[in-house]
């Protein structure tokens, strides 16, 4: 059966409003890119997400308000922002419905959910904050349809007496995203370098998209049934998307584009022009406070009318930092497809990113 | 020669990371400086040592410093690269295995 899509119409097709999904790919590290690019520019929203190790990806989609309620161990490009800046502002401002697990349990949580399991006993988290503090309240659980009513809840374990495990639940996921290296068009999937929990969610998840680096046909990826990971019966729509990780990493294919995750990392900083214009002003006054207070410093004085010149120039329209909305203007909504920000990030650009076989990276960018 | 006096704080405490780690030792690295003074440890003070990390690789022996546990810098170059799972009970039941024998 042939499952090959455009990005476009995998997207209109398997991304619903409401869903409760999972993305592949860890913080930097195959990251489901294109398809997120692709949500925005359609505007699917009210995600109940089971994040897992996340970056940028789902730092995007709640800072342009699609997450409904966010269920994840850490959100960070690591290396460049180590914790995402939107994600965090979401958090600060009580603006994000939010559950913490540990790392640990929630990729056990993710096995699980691909094993079928009813719910999850583990010996984890026990003794720690992550149990006693709640991120989504029993009585705000309840209100939400695809969050289970508790985070979790010790139990007795049956086959030792008066040994206390934690019971936690076990997804129920609508649909899953993952990037691998080749895909057929019947959905099989070959992963190369670690599958982390990608082969999970594509078991586990009732709708499956995959993008890939190279789609190749049917047979060839037969060759050498040891390198398939993904059976195709898991998935419903197979995107020819190269570079459809960028810009974070795909093994043997390409780095993380460093340039691309320093200015996401500076510009997230700002929502918009607005936020930029409150927080370099929060800044200056700031920096003057702290100059005020030691007049002998010549440092502080500095750092105290450079923060006040950046501040007036962004009151008076000379000069804003780039922001949020700009990042995602420019690398998202003023492109139609994957095809259009290749061109748009630059054959060159792209060329450095390749791996170097001996290495399993890239020193050119 | 070298002018060895001329170091950061942070250059220090990989360096210090490094020292701390023994000879065939499973070391369980984060994010970050550990990160750094484990790969320093593994290519410079003790080889014999196996760096592991809860993206799920296993054994990292990085010839660049690695961003994250999840970079390719780890990832080439390691014995094993298990799913994530295999690394959350593993090393906690691998502990008493892991201390050296006098041969």
């Amino acid at each position: 059966m042939n499952k090959v899509y455009t990005l476009h119409d995998a997207v209109a097709k398997f991304v619903e409003d409401g869903d409760c999904i999972s993305f592949g790919g860890f913080t930097t590290n195959r990251k489901p890119y294109a398809v997120v690019g692709e949500i925005l520019r359609q505007g699917q929203k009210d995600f109940t997400v089971w994040a897992g190790p996340a970056g940028g990806d789902w730092d995007m989609l709640i800072g342009e308000g699609r997450v409904k309620a966010y269920i994840n161990c850490y959100t960070a490009n690591s290396g460049y922002t180590n914790v995402s800046r939107r994600f965090r502002a979401a958090i600060e401002k009580g603006q994000l419905t939010y559950e913490d697990y540990s790392q640990d349990v929630l990729m056990l949580q993710l096995h699980a959910a691909s094993l079928g399991l009813p719910f999850l006993p583990v010996r984890l988290m026990q003794g720690s904050g992550l149990m006693k503090y709640w991120g989504i309240s029993e009585e705000q659980r309840k209100a939400l349809d695809k969050v289970d009513d508790l985070k979790c809840v010790e139990i007795e374990n049956p086959f030792e007496p008066g040994q206390k495990v934690v019971a936690v639940p076990v997804p129920k996921l609508d649909t899953a995203v993952i990037h691998v290296q080749k895909a057929s068009p019947d959905g099989t999937c070959i992963i190369e370098g670690d599958e982390f929990h990608d082969v999970d969610i594509a078991v586990a998840a009732r709708k499956v998209i995959v993008t890939c680096e190279e789609l190749v046909s049917d047979e060839y990826i037969r060759r050498d049934p040891t390198l398939t990971k993904v059976f195709g019966e898991c998935v419903n729509a197979v995107v020819h998307c190269p570079y459809g990780a960028w810009p974070s990493q795909c093994y043997n294919y390409y780095d993380n584009d460093s340039h691309a995750l320093k200015e996401y990392d500076k510009a997230s900083k700002y929502q918009d022009a607005e936020d930029a214009k409150a927080q370099l002003e929060k800044a200056a006054v700031k920096a003057e406070k702290a100059a005020a207070g030691k007049p002998e410093d010549a440092k502080l004085a500095d750092a105290a009318a450079r923060a006040r010149k950046a501040a007036d120039d962004a009151k008076n329209g000379v000069a804003f930092p780039e922001t949020f909305k700009d990042y995602l203007d420019k690398w998202v909504y003023s492109v139609k497809d994957n095809e259009e920000l290749l061109d748009k990030i630059g054959g060159s650009r792209l060329m450095r990113l390749k791996n170097e076989p001996h290495l399993g990276y890239s020193t050119r960018h | 020669m070298s002018d060895y006096t001329k170091y950061t704080k942070q250059e220090m405490q990989a360096y210090a990371i490094a020292k701390n780690i023994k000879e065939n030792q499973i070391v369980i690295v984060g994010t970050g400086l550990p990160l750094i003074g484990a790969s320093l440890a593994k290519r410079a003070v003790c080889p014999s040592c196996h760096p592991i990390v809860e993206s799920g690789l296993m054994d990292c022996s990085p010839v660049e410093v690695p961003r994250s546990v999840g970079d390719n810098r780890f990832m080439a170059h390691c014995a094993v690269q298990w799913p994530n799972v295999r690394f959350v009970w593993w090393p906690s039941s691998a502990a008493p295995r892991s201390t050296p024998t006098a041969t």
